[in-house]
């Protein structure tokens, strides 16, 4: 090999593949300042027009709840040679309490896990996703806790259900509804009316809010201040907008009309397979998804806009921390009150600035995201197992090889 | 055999497999042959571990391996304690909900102390020759399955104590330096062990010293013991044992006990003319009576030995037989004559007269006008009958007494030969010997003068274990040295400490192959040569070797550091009155892997057996 003025004609991998990238920092930090570079007086206009309007408060209450959980799912699907192992989660945990008897009661539960072996398929993320998010329902409609935080905005469960329940259009093939039947039937007594009533739980039980880490939502800006030129989203905006226990007076999902024609118009959950081997009704099936999330919809099929029965509020209880998007219930955004000590309960729950979220949301998602170690001790024990009835040749096969 | 034999291993199996025995722990990763970590049970979470003795059913070529060990260091861990972020939430809360305690996990480690094949009718001993799988229960000992196991060695073993934390009695073995004597039921070992007790005062070393005696007196058809006491505390047999005297513990295994004071019962050789005259050195009677510098005193000694030994020589045992001594006159007599024989000389007749001196003052002063000067001073000593009887009587006597053989007019004292004899003469076995050196009323006996016994006794011995090796005989004799570091004390001062030090470092090199074992019982780890630590096989260390210099001594013997800091963790016993000792080399059936055992000895005697 010829080597010239010193200089090899083999890079030497990966330092100076890092070095490279190291190099361009000062290019990447300069682009974040751009998307920062945050005009602070349209802002400040913005939130003085809402205040001007009566939209902002201030969090005076004392009172709070530490019956509070947070839910959280997690999925892992390994794509082997031949066929794919999918393992679901969905697991609650408790916030931070001095109650020593608080916990799950007998029969409640507080994870679902659900795990089988598919062969390749594309609809395969659709089917485990979406049993995540049922099982994650399940979880909050069967606690007795006071305070239930789903994690997300509610619209993705929606999504995903109906994802996971409408897979004909994908031309899910007989393994796809053979491996949903079996997830439903170890998983639930009955599917009606076992699901409808957790999806009408999730969906309308006022105890059950959700909170949302990232949001690109703007909804608040393009409905009331459009004419602010405010580029950010609602939750950049009032996380710098807001003072510490400040609060955006519940407003119903979908103030503005991008919002509603985006997200809440047309929610829905349907079922167009057959998801069980006995007696089942699809027609009531459907019906009854229809009931619990036609709440959310701000449209109605006859009479055209309507007011969502989801609403969801900005609320920022530290000065220097964000302001977080949380979603709830109009029976809750309506008794000031009880939606005070909920605001208060999350403030409590959050150990600012050790960890900028309730103490139990973070807890959960790094319960959830521990999932992946359990598929590695699934797969080696398969891989152990002395049941495993393949001949040598094949063996090797069955196992992929990316790089951990 | 058929399997429904019952044989030890078999009952064994059945005690070990007994439904309602609680697993303690289930074997974990990583593990080895020697150190096997385990994963403690929630059930047994809060139950005390550490020092805990317990075993584990491996397989190995398809057979039962009995796997025992001492729970050597237990750790406590929890993910969620460890994350920086929750450590906030801890701070500020106090603890995490249903995390704090409920998600620890408890990680022990295991010594591996010994394995048993239980393959066999009787468990044999058995060298672990693969790690333990995961996933295997792990069993607290007790003294049911003890004992089963110890079946076959039950004639040879001693209880001295239980295992450190826990009320299993622990067994230990005191072989004899020669061979297994099926005859009488007393195991040997083939060759000597040399035995270090290290431990501060108050520590227990002394109890934990007369104990292993008495499991050694067990072997009272093959063995001798002699114990040097430089304080006497084994002669005045004062808490040397808890509720009883050594004394009768001793008499009650079949050994013979006797004891002496060597300053009141024992007597020097008569020819012992060097230590004669270095112990009138070091009494202060040359430098009284020859009034010489100090640097020429140890020729004046010389001297003295030379001349007194032709004295002896030349009248063919009549005179200067330094057992004979008890008689005043004939001793003064003696010491005149001595102190005479410096002064003469000749001077011879011609035009230039030559004075020849003496051979003995030439060996003191080469220069004529010094020779002249002692001579005068001698002379002048010598014509002064009370200074004379002063000299004589403060420091010639007391150290001629030394080597009379009468006690008292009608009492004889026991020469230092037949009590050298009680433990090395062929045949004479089960002596326990104590020889008490510390100071008696009035007598100004040092520790220069217990090094100089300490010698010659230790010379004797070696002089007789050669005869014996000789011969294809071991003496199978155990020399315990009480404060040894009175006796050993590498870089001292004293040119007799420094003597002996080198001595018994040469000693112990050698005397093993004759069955002479040394049991050093001592404060201090460091004061032991390094030569000597190389040949010590037991060790047993009591509470109190804490220091640095100490403690890196303790590890390289040991080498284990997790059974280091257990050893550190010994609480001081003067708070619970308990006696921890961590045992190191073959001591116990169940120390044959090396791994160092970790007691309690007991706080009274009638536990012992």
């Amino acid at each position: 090999m010829e080597e010239s003025q010193g200089k090899s004609n083999y890079a030497h991998l990966p330092e100076e593949l890092l070095g490279k990238i190291l190099e361009n920092i000062p290019a990447t930090v300069e682009k974040m300042n751009n998307l920062f570079d945050v005009q602070d007086e349209p802002i400040r206009e913005g939130i003085a027009t809402l205040r001007e309007r009566g939209f902002i408060e201030k969090n005076e209450t004392n009172d709070f709840s530490t019956s509070l959980i947070a839910v959280d799912g997690g999925v892992v699907l390994e794509k082997m040679t031949g066929s794919d192992i999918v393992l679901a989660v969905a697991v609650g945990v408790e916030g931070l309490t001095t109650d020593n008897n608080a916990g799950w009661s007998s029969g409640k539960n507080q994870y679902y896990q659900w795990q089988t072996v598919l062969s390749h398929d594309e609809a395969n993320p659709r089917l485990c996703q979406g049993a995540m998010f049922l099982m994650e329902l399940s979880v909050l409609a069967s606690s007795d806790h006071e305070i239930r935080i789903m994690d997300g905005t509610h619209f993705t469960p929606i999504l995903k259900i109906n994802s996971l329940l409408s897979a004909h259009e994908d031309k899910a093939g007989p393994q796809y509804i053979e491996a949903l039947k079996e997830f439903l039937k170890e998983t639930y007594e009955k599917i009606i009316p076992d699901i409808p009533e957790i999806l009408e739980a999730a969906l309308g039980d006022e105890k059950v809010i959700s909170i949302v880490k990232y949001s690109s939502s703007r909804d608040i800006i393009d409905a009331f201040l459009k004419d602010k030129n405010i580029t950010i989203d609602d939750k950049t905006f009032f996380t710098i907008g807001l003072d510490e226990d400040e609060y955006l007076i519940p407003k119903s999902v979908g103030q503005s009309i991008e919002e509603r024609n985006k997200i809440w118009d047309d929610l829905h959950i349907r079922c167009n397979l057959k998801i069980s081997d006995g007696k089942f009704d699809q027609i009531e099936l459907n019906k009854a998804f229809d009931k619990s999330v036609n709440k959310l919809r701000t449209k109605n099929e006859h009479t055209g806009a309507k007011e969502s029965e989801l609403f969801f509020t900005y609320y920022k209880p530290f000065q220097n921390g964000p302001a977080y998007r949380i979603e709830l219930k109009k029976s809750l955004a309506q008794d000031k009150n009880k939606f005070e000590k909920y605001l208060l309960s999350i403030k409590r729950q959050i150990v600012f600035p050790e960890i900028m979220e309730p103490f139990p949301q973070y807890l959960v998602d790094l319960m959830a995201k521990s999932v992946s170690g359990g598929l590695y001790a699934i797969l080696e024990a398969i891989r152990l197992s002395p049941e495993l009835k393949l001949d040598k040749g094949k063996f090797n096969l069955l196992f992929n090889y990316r790089t951990k | 055999m058929s399997e429904s034999q019952n044989t030890i291993s078999t009952e064994l199996l059945a005690k070990i497999n007994r439904p309602e025995n609680i697993a303690m722990g289930i074997t974990g990763s990583p593990s080895s042959t020697l150190e096997v970590v385990i994963d403690i049970t929630e059930q047994t979470k809060t139950d005390r571990t550490l020092g805990q003795m317990v075993y584990v059913i491996v397989e190995e070529d398809k057979r039962n391996v009995l796997v025992i060990g001492q729970i050597i260091e237990i750790e406590t861990k929890n993910r969620w304690h460890e994350d920086q972020a929750f450590k906030g939430v801890i701070k500020r809360h106090g603890g995490l909900p249903h995390l704090s305690g409920h998600a620890d996990n408890r990680i022990a480690t295991i010594s591996v102390q010994a394995c048993y094949d239980l393959g066999l009718n009787d468990p044999r001993s058995h060298i672990l020759g693969t790690s333990p799988s995961t996933g295997i229960k792990v069993f607290k000992m007790n003294d049911s399955v003890m004992e089963t196991l110890m079946t076959n060695y039950s004639n040879s073993l001693t209880y001295m104590g239980t295992v450190y934390g826990t009320n299993v009695n622990l067994p230990f073995w005191f072989k004899h330096f020669d061979k297994d004597d099926i005859t009488n039921s007393e195991k040997g070992a083939k060759d000597a062990y040399h035995i270090g007790v290290f431990g501060k005062t108050g520590s227990g070393k002394t109890v934990t010293a007369a104990y292993m005696l008495l499991g050694y007196a067990k072997n009272k058809n093959n063995m001798n013991i002699l114990i040097l006491d430089p304080q006497g505390q084994f002669y005045d047999d004062k808490e040397l044992l808890p509720d009883t005297s050594l004394q009768k513990a001793i008499t009650d295994t079949g050994m013979k006990y006797k004891k002496f004071k060597i300053l009141e019962d024992l007597y020097l050789p008569s020819k012992a003319y060097d230590i004669f005259s270095t112990l009138l050195q070091k009494s202060g009677f040359i430098k009284k009576s020859f009034n010489i510098l100090s640097d020429r005193e140890e020729n004046a000694a010389e001297a003295i030995a030379l001349y007194l030994e032709k004295l002896n020589t030349n009248s063919q045992g009549k005179n200067g037989n330094l057992n004979n001594l008890w008689d005043e006159n004939k001793s003064y007599e003696l010491m005149k004559f001595v102190l005479k024989k410096f002064t003469e000389s000749e001077t011879s007749t011609g035009n230039k007269p030559k004075v020849t001196y003496n051979e003995y003052i030439d060996i003191i002063f080469s220069q004529s006008a010094r020779k002249d000067q002692l001579i005068e001073k001698l002379n002048t000593v010598l014509s002064n009958e009370f200074q004379l009887k002063d000299i004589f009587k403060r420091y010639w006597q007391p150290v001629a007494r030394l080597f009379t053989e009468q006690k008292d007019s009608t009492t004889k004292k026991t020469s230092v030969d037949s009590v050298i004899g009680l433990v090395t003469t062929p045949g004479s076995k089960g002596n326990f010997v104590i020889l008490d050196l510390s100071e008696r009323k009035g007598h100004s006996i040092n520790e220069n003068l217990q090094a100089m016994f300490v010698n010659i006794i230790e010379n004797k011995i070696k002089e007789k274990g050669e005869d014996f090796y000789r011969d294809n005989l071991k003496v199978n004799c155990l020399i315990v040295m009480d404060e040894a570091h009175r006796f050993i004390s590498k870089g001292s001062d004293d040119n007799q400490i420094a003597a002996l030090t080198e001595e018994i470092t040469d000693s112990i090199r050698t005397t093993r192959k004759y069955g002479i074992g040394y049991m050093f019982i001592t404060q201090t780890i460091e004061s032991l040569d390094a030569e000597i630590l190389r040949q010590i096989r037991i060790f047993a260390f009591g509470y109190g070797l804490t220091s640095g210099q100490e403690l890196r001594k303790v590890s390289e013997v040991v080498n284990n550091n997790a059974a280091v800091q257990l050893y550190k963790s010994f609480i001081d016993p003067s708070s619970n009155e308990k006696y921890p000792f961590m045992f190191f080399g073959p001591v116990s059936p169940l120390s044959f892997t090396g791994s160092p055992l970790f007691i309690e000895v007991y706080r009274e005697f009638s536990s012992f057996k």
